[in-house]
C-alpha cells in the first residue's frame, strides 16, 4: 500500500519557544525548506497539525499573523503528550508541520463593524491572528473591544501584547480574572469572563463579537450573548475538538452533520446553536 | 452478457497470480474471510462459491451436470467475516517516518494490479459509500491508487441469510453497484457475467465464454427473485425530524446499555471509515478507530462531548443514518448485517433503529419478534423526557 501523502507534513524549526505562562510557551517555527515558507499561507482562524518524532501529532490553531513572512507561531498548552513533548523542545529542534486547515474569520463581513472579542485562557491564541490582521488596517473597523480573562493574574497569555493593543486608538482591552486569581497588585477585573461581559454591556447595535476559551466559559458567554440580545449572525466562535486528519476524514470531530475540521473551526453561534450542547 | 465456465475463471485467477494480486474469500476454520491469495499456493485457499446454490426449490440445472472439481466450500455463512474495505482503506497504514532528524516518507512500492474476485453486493456498495468520504473535496491518494488498481468482480447473492437487510437501503443481492463485473452464479460450475464497467468490459472481453441466450437471462431474472424474496429483514429509517426529535430520548441508554464498547462494528462494516493517527515509535500510522471507543473524543485536557457510551453509540446510529445522508445522499450502511452477526452481545441495529420512532418515544428498546414484548402497548408516559442538562 502506498502512502498518504495528504498526511505528510513539512519539516520545521523551532526558532523560539517562548514562556508566556506556567503551562503555555508559544512556538516560533520557521519551515525548513525555504520555498515551502514564502508558500506557505493561511488565513487567521485556520490550524495546523503539528508532529514531534515518537510523541505524536495534535491541532494548534496559527496564532501569528499571516502577514507576518518567514514564521508561524502556535501557543501551546502543556495538557497532554504531544504539547509536553512541544515544551521541553530545544532551539532548533524539528518538528513536523501540516496544513493549513480549515475556514477562517469572515474578516470581510466585519469591516465597518464593531468588534468585541471575548477570549479566556489558551483560546486568547485562536484570535491573536485574527486581532493582528485587524489592528494592522484598524481605519476599516470600528470599536474594537477586548475582553480577556483568565482562572489567576498568572494565567494571563500575551501580557506586553495585550499592553501594546491597548495603546490603540479606538480598542480597548478589559482583563479579567477569576475570583480567587487576583494578586495584590492586580489593577483589572475580578470575575468570570460571561459576567464580566454582561456588565460591560457593549451595544449590540452594528457590533460583532468573537469568542473562544474554555468550552464552559463559550457555552455562558453565548448564553450572555443570548440575553443581552445579540444576534446570533452576528455571534463568532472557533471550536477546539479533537482531530486527527483535519479533512473530514477521520470522522472525529463530528458532530451533526458538521465537521469541525472542514466545516468550521470557525461557526457562527447560528450555525451550531442546535448542537451546542453537545458540542460544548 | 457472456456465459463463464469455471475453468475460465480460474485459468483468468491462475494467470493473474504471477502479476497480481488476487483477493478472494478463504476459508479459515470454517468461515469465511478476504484475504489476498498467496501465489505460491496457487488456487488452493480459494473458497470456491459453490456452495451458493439457490434456497428453495427453483434451483437451474443449467451447467451443473459434471463436479470434478476440488476445493468446493461447504455451506457456511456465505459473507465473508470482514468487508473488502481493507483492501483500499487498511486497518493499519503506514504514513511516514518522524525521526529528529527529518520526516522521511515511506517508500512508494511499485503498484501492483489487483483482482478482487467474490465481492458481495454489499461489499461492493460499500465502496462507492467510501468514495463520497475519500474521494470527496480532499482526495486520499492511497484509497485512489487502490480503486483505479483493483478489479472489482462481483458475486451476486443466492443464499441471503436471516441478518441481510440489503433490499431496504437501495441495494440488493443481484445490484451491480461499485463491481467492475459482476458474476451471476447458474450453478457452481458457470456465471453468467455482466461487465457494469469499462474496466469490466475491458476483463471481460479477454475471457472467452459464449454470449448469454434468452434462457440464461430467464434463469438469471429468477434466481434474482428468489434471492429478494429470501430476504426477510427491512430497516425503516426515520426522516430526519424524527430522528432529530428523538436525539435526546433516553431510548439511547437503553439500547446501548448492553454494549461493550469493543468496536467490532465498525471494524468489520464496509462503510465505516474512521481513523486514528498515531505513533509506534519513530512511525506515524493510519490505524482503524471507532466512535464506540472511550478515547474517540476525549482530549488530553480531559474535555469529552460524548463521555457517556450512550451517546457514542448514538453518535454511531446518527453519523450512518440522519449526518452521512446530509452530507452525502446516502446512509452509511448498505444492510450486510456484519454487524449484528458479529456483535458478542448481540445488539441489532435494525432493531434498535427500527425502534426509533415509537420506542424511543417512550424510552424502551424495541423488541420485535421476543414474545415477552409483543404487544406492549407503546404509551406516551414518560415520553421525551430530556437529559437533566451536562454533556450526553
Amino acid at each position: 500500500m502506498t502512502p498518504a501523502r495528504i498526511y505528510t507534513p513539512f519539516a520545521a524549526r523551532v526558532q523560539e519557544l517562548r514562556v508566556e505562562t506556567r503551562d503555555v510557551k508559544t512556538l516560533r517555527l520557521v519551515f525548513q525548506d525555504e520555498k515551502v515558507g514564502e508558500q506557505f499561507t493561511f488565513q487567521p482562524g485556520q490550524f495546523v497539525e503539528l508532529s514531534v518524532a515518537g510523541e505524536g501529532e495534535a491541532t494548534f490553531c496559527l496564532a501569528s499573523s499571516p502577514e507576518e513572512k518567514g514564521f508561524v507561531e502556535c501557543s501551546v498548552k502543556r495538557v497532554g503528550l504531544v504539547t509536553e513533548a512541544i515544551h521541553r523542545l530545544d532551539p532548533n529542534a524539528l518538528v513536523g508541520l501540516r496544513g493549513p486547515y480549515g475556514n477562517s474569520f469572515p474578516l470581510g463581513q466585519m469591516e465597518g463593524r464593531d468588534l468585541v472579542f471575548v477570549a479566556g485562557g489558551i483560546g486568547l491564541a485562536a484570535l491573536r491572528s485574527l486581532i493582528k490582521v485587524i489592528l494592522a488596517e484598524p481605519q476599516k473597523y470600528g470599536s474594537i473591544l477586548i475582553l480577556y480573562g483568565a482562572r489567576s493574574v498568572a494565567d494571563l497569555v500575551y501580557r506586553e501584547e495585550l499592553e501594546q493593543w491597548g495603546s490603540h486608538k479606538d480598542l480597548k482591552t478589559v482583563l479579567t480574572v477569576d475570583p480567587g486569581g487576583e494578586s495584590a497588585e492586580w489593577k483589572g477585573e475580578v470575575g468570570f469572563v460571561p459576567a464580566v461581559l454582561e456588565h460591560l454591556n457593549p451595544g449590540r447595535k452594528n457590533s460583532t463579537v468573537i469568542t473562544c476559551g474554555p468550552p464552559i466559559m463559550i457555552r455562558y458567554v453565548l448564553a450572555a450573548l443570548d440575553r443581552m440580545g445579540f444576534d446570533p449572525e452576528a455571534v463568532i466562535t472557533t471550536l477546539e475538538m479533537k482531530m486527527k486528519c483535519g479533512l473530514g476524514h477521520c470522522g472525529r470531530c463530528n458532530v451533526g452533520p458538521l465537521y469541525v475540521c472542514k466545516d468550521g473551526p470557525v461557526f457562527t453561534y447560528a450555525q451550531i446553536r442546535e448542537f451546542v450542547e453537545q458540542i460544548i | 452478457m457472456r456465459i463463464l465456465e469455471r475453468k475460465t475463471l480460474t485459468d483468468l485467477l491462475k494467470s493473474r497470480l504471477a502479476d497480481s494480486q488476487i483477493i478472494a474469500p478463504v476459508e479459515v476454520e470454517g468461515r469465511l474471510y478476504f484475504q489476498q491469495l498467496d501465489p505460491r499456493k496457487g488456487l488452493a485457499d480459494l473458497a470456491w462459491p459453490a456452495a451458493d446454490q439457490p434456497s428453495g426449490d427453483s434451483a437451474p440445472g443449467a451447467g451443473s451436470e459434471s463436479s470434478d472439481s476440488p476445493n468446493v466450500t461447504p455451506a457456511v455463512d456465505p459473507l465473508t467475516v470482514n468487508s473488502i474495505k481493507e483492501f483500499f482503506f487498511p486497518r493499519r497504514q503506514e504514513l511516514y517516518e518522524q525521526t529528529p532528524e527529518g520526516i522521511i516518507p515511506r517508500p512508494v512500492a511499485a503498484e501492483k494490479k489487483t483482482l478482487l474476485i467474490f465481492a458481495r453486493p454489499c461489499d461492493a456498495r460499500g465502496l462507492t459509500i467510501l468514495d463520497r468520504v475519500f474521494l470527496g473535496e480532499v482526495q486520499d491518494e492511497s484509497y485512489r491508487r487502490a480503486r483505479q488498481g483493483t478489479t472489482v468482480v462481483g458475486l451476486h447473492c443466492l443464499q441471503p441469510d436471516r441478518h441481510c437487510f440489503c433490499t431496504s437501503l437501495g441495494g440488493g443481492p443481484f445490484e451491480t453497484e461499485g463491481m467492475d463485473l459482476a458474476l451471476a452464479p447458474l450453478g457452481g460450475e458457470r456465471f453468467l457475467a455482466q461487465a457494469v464497467t469499462e474496466k469490466g468490459e475491458a476483463l471481460l472481453a479477454s475471457l472467452a465464454g459464449k454470449q448469454a441466450g434468452e434462457a440464461e437471462r430467464e434463469i438469471t431474472e429468477k434466481l434474482r427473485k428468489v434471492a429478494e424474496a429470501a430476504i426477510k429483514r427491512s430497516i425503516q429509517v426515520p426522516d430526519p425530524q424524527t430522528m432529530a426529535k428523538h436525539f435526546d430520548s433516553p431510548y439511547w441508554g437503553e439500547v446501548s446499555r448492553a454494549c461493550l464498547t469493543c468496536g467490532i462494528c465498525s471494524y468489520l462494516c464496509p462503510t465505516c471509515h474512521c481513523f486514528d493517527i498515531v505513533d509506534e515509535g519513530y512511525l506515524r500510522l493510519r490505524c482503524w478507530d471507532t466512535c464506540s471507543s472511550d478515547t474517540f473524543t476525549r482530549t488530553a485536557a480531559g474535555e469529552d462531548h460524548r463521555k457517556q457510551k450512550r451517546s457514542r453509540y448514538r453518535q454511531r446510529i446518527y453519523h450512518k443514518f440522519s449526518y452521512f445522508n446530509e452530507n452525502f445522499d446516502t446512509h452509511s450502511c448498505v444492510g450486510c448485517g456484519r454487524c449484528t452477526r458479529h456483535c458478542p452481545v448481540k445488539i441489532d441495529i435494525v432493531e434498535i433503529v427500527n425502534g426509533i420512532g415509537e420506542a424511543a418515544a417512550v424510552g424502551r428498546p424495541a423488541m420485535a419478534g421476543r414474545p415477552e414484548a409483543a404487544g406492549r402497548p407503546a404509551t406516551g408516559t414518560g415520553a421525551k423526557r430530556r437529559r437533566s442538562g451536562g454533556k450526553g
